[in-house]
């Protein structure tokens, strides 16, 4: 059981990995909702809109889960002493060079043409070579893994606020389904 | 002659029997059992095809002729000249049609509006309840398929948009969220979107909305190839949602549900075209390459830039698309005809709202309310009607369920701004009666209308009212419907009697609006 539980990262490495998910999807869903669901003041009561935006926000966390888990599977994957022993600067790495991404993806994607099936697929081999890369100067540097885990810890108070927020996203979502 | 049969005769009557049972099946068709079943309770079935314009209606007077199976329907109904759509889009024009009032009582006059409380049990559909009649519906178009969600309550099928898709992306809202469905549709709508376009719109969803992008251009574009030879200017979709459809298929299942159904039925049946893109079928492609051209009218204020030959264009792809809304109509209604539905159905032909493609305008987002878009098709079979009638004064949407009341025998709603539609040509219709479209996206739901275009139509003029404009505050203009059917002449002016009475008329109702 041991042997099990040691190929897992520690719960607080796993905190302040999730903590720089949380605040970067949560970010971006927050402005892309608040750049578009007040214009639905007009029509939409307040009841309604809390809903709308909820789903965003209850996607987020459900977002922010699913890259976790992957970067846990790859945890549980890779050597311990390549992924693991770092693992909240380079999973922090990973969500931050994956967010510009998609960034550049939804903001461009149109003007460079990535959204066909061939081309998105070669944008995301570019993009994880990009993150590997980055593994490789985090795995040399401990000085800058030092830093982006400084970042995260500076993040969790924030993050938690984001995780509470999406929580009752959540709750929403489920009482609007239920009545 | 004795009543005593031998047991020898008894025994060869028992032999026929599975003869006569045989002879039965083949005899009865289900629409003949359903009529053996039902008299008495007329079926009523609604046929809207979204932005079908009155003016592009060859039945109606249009130049080219591109409803010939309506004409041939109308032989047998009451054709509606001069009938008029609610509002300029979809939620306002679909929501008068099933609430029987205009869009300022319903508040239903924004995009992907929702009616006010007090008007969910305020709908065609609940006129029948308790009626055992079957009321169903289907839609292609997002903006009805969130009023029909709303009066789900009063329904017993709802057939969802995406069962009759080629393709449709949608995956939360009309599944696991169904409940709650106006905001999970505009919740998922936040999400994913991202659709190619002028304008940048960011998805909510970082990563999985990228993913799903690529999943439905990919899925959308297979299919679109698969069906390049029958339709080679794309498949028929919408421009709301990255879906694309057959409209045959849609036929194919009102037909099947109308014939399989054992009880009367109030049929809704929405379909999405002629609306853009008018991607129509192989042979009607280049069918309108002739070279004719409507009168040139001038840029209006609201002009959104187009030229002559852009509209031009487009005009012909809609007249062309028409042809197939038209062709798919004919087949609906031959099925019925063949079936014995005529004797006991009336159907109702009609739209939402229209088009337009002048005064350097094109489709329908437009604050303006020229007749291309507010003048909209009305042509009703009622149920065993033999001849055509033609009516001539002025109807509007909000009429079709005060209408649909009677034809179950019932007195129309009060609550109700339509009235009884005349069914034939001298039946008196009450006094004069001002009819009202409106176009108010912008305003807010709730209180009077600030910001808003709103028409009035009465006996032969529309005046048109422009209010909360950016420089185009508390303007109006007038028509002459009848002698100018084209709206060329503005006829007003302060010092024009008839258009203060008219504007007089219209701001007093409009003080109404709460």
């Amino acid at each position: 059981m041991a042997t099990f539980k040691s190929l897992f990262p520690s719960k607080a490495d796993t905190w302040l990995t999730f903590s720089s998910i949380l605040f970067l999807v949560n970010v971006w869903a927050i402005v892309t909702v608040l750049w578009t669901v007040p214009s639905m003041i007009l029509s939409r009561t307040i009841w309604e809109m809390i809903g709308i935006i909820s789903y965003s926000l209850a996607f987020a966390l459900f977002e922010s889960l699913l890259f976790l888990i992957g970067l846990i599977i790859l945890a549980v994957i890779l050597p311990k002493k390549f992924f693991r022993d770092k693992f909240v600067a380079m999973g922090s790495m990973a969500a931050l060079l994956a967010t510009l991404g998609m960034f550049f993806a939804h903001f461009y994607g149109e003007n460079y043409g990535i959204w066909p099936v061939r081309e998105f697929g070669k944008f995301l081999l570019i993009l994880i070579g990009i993150i590997l890369v980055s593994w490789v100067i985090l795995y040399f540097f401990n000085r800058l893994a030092s830093i982006l885990e400084s970042i995260a810890g500076f993040l969790t108070t924030l993050s938690a606020v984001y995780l509470a927020i999406d929580i009752l996203a959540v709750i929403v979502v489920l009482i609007r389904n239920i009545t | 002659m004795s009543n005593n049969i031998s047991r020898r005769e008894f025994i060869k009557m028992m032999a026929a029997l599975p003869l006569l049972k045989v002879a039965a099946d083949v005899s009865a068709s289900p629409s003949q059992a359903f009529f053996q079943q039902n008299t008495g309770a007329p079926n009523i079935l609604v046929i809207v095809f979204d932005a079908l314009s009155a003016t592009n209606v060859s039945l109606l007077g249009y130049y080219r002729q591109n409803m010939p199976n309506l004409a041939k329907f109308a032989e047998k109904s009451t054709v509606y000249h001069r009938h008029y759509a609610g509002g300029s889009f979809t939620s306002p024009g679909t929501a008068t049609l099933l609430t029987g009032t205009y869009p300022w009582t319903s508040k239903a006059y924004h995009l992907y509006a929702t009616v006010a409380k007090e008007y969910e049990k305020r709908n065609i559909f609940n006129l029948l309840a308790g009626k055992n009649y079957t009321r169903m519906t289907f839609t292609h178009n997002n903006l009805a398929s969130m009023l029909l969600h709303q009066f789900e309550g009063d329904l017993e099928v709802l057939k969802e948009t995406k069962e009759l898709c080629l393709f449709n992306n949608h995956l939360l809202a009309n599944g696991i969220f169904r409940n709650d469905y106006d905001a999970a549709y505009l919740g998922e709508r936040t999400i994913a979107r991202g659709e190619p376009g002028k304008d940048i719109q960011l998805p909510s969803s970082l990563f999985l909305s990228a993913a799903h992008r690529v999943w439905r251009e990919w899925k959308k574009g297979d299919v679109v190839f698969q069906y390049r030879d029958s339709f080679p200017r794309g498949l028929p979709s919408a421009n709301a949602g990255p879906f694309v459809y057959l409209l045959e298929d849609a036929i194919d299942w009102v037909r099947d549900s109308i014939t399989t159904n054992e009880n009367p039925f109030l049929g809704y049946f929405h379909f999405l075209p002629p609306h853009e893109p008018y991607n129509t079928r192989k042979e009607f492609v280049r069918v309108f390459r002739d070279g004719w051209a409507p009168i040139s009218k001038p840029e209006h204020v609201f002009t959104e830039g187009h030229s002559e030959k852009y509209l031009q264009q487009k005009r012909r792809w809609y007249d062309e698309y028409i042809l197939y809304v038209d062709s798919e109509f004919g087949r609906l209604v031959d099925s019925l005809e063949q079936q014995g539905f005529m004797e006991n159905t009336n159907i109702i032909f009609t739209s939402d709202h229209g088009e337009m493609f002048e005064r350097g305008i094109s489709e329908h987002v437009t604050p303006t309310l020229f007749d291309p878009l507010s003048h909209i098709p009305l042509v009703i079979h009622y149920a065993g009607q033999e001849n055509r009638e033609d009516i001539h004064t002025p109807t509007s949407a909000a009429d079709v369920l005060p209408t649909v009341s009677t034809m179950v025998g019932q007195e129309p709603p009060e609550w109700s701004d339509g009235r009884v539609l005349p069914r034939t040509s001298d039946q008196k219709t009450e006094g004069d009666r001002n009819i009202f479209i409106m176009d108010a996206k912008s305003n807010p739901k709730n209180g009077p209308i600030v910001k808003g275009t709103i028409a009035m139509v009465r006996d032969n003029h529309k005046l048109i009212y422009y209010r909360g404009y950016d420089g185009f505050d508390n303007e109006y203009e007038m028509y002459d419907l009848v002698n100018d059917p084209e709206e060329m002449e503005d006829l007003y002016s302060e010092s024009n009697t008839l258009a203060g009475d008219l504007r007089v008329e219209l701001l007093s109702r409009l003080d109404e609006v709460k």
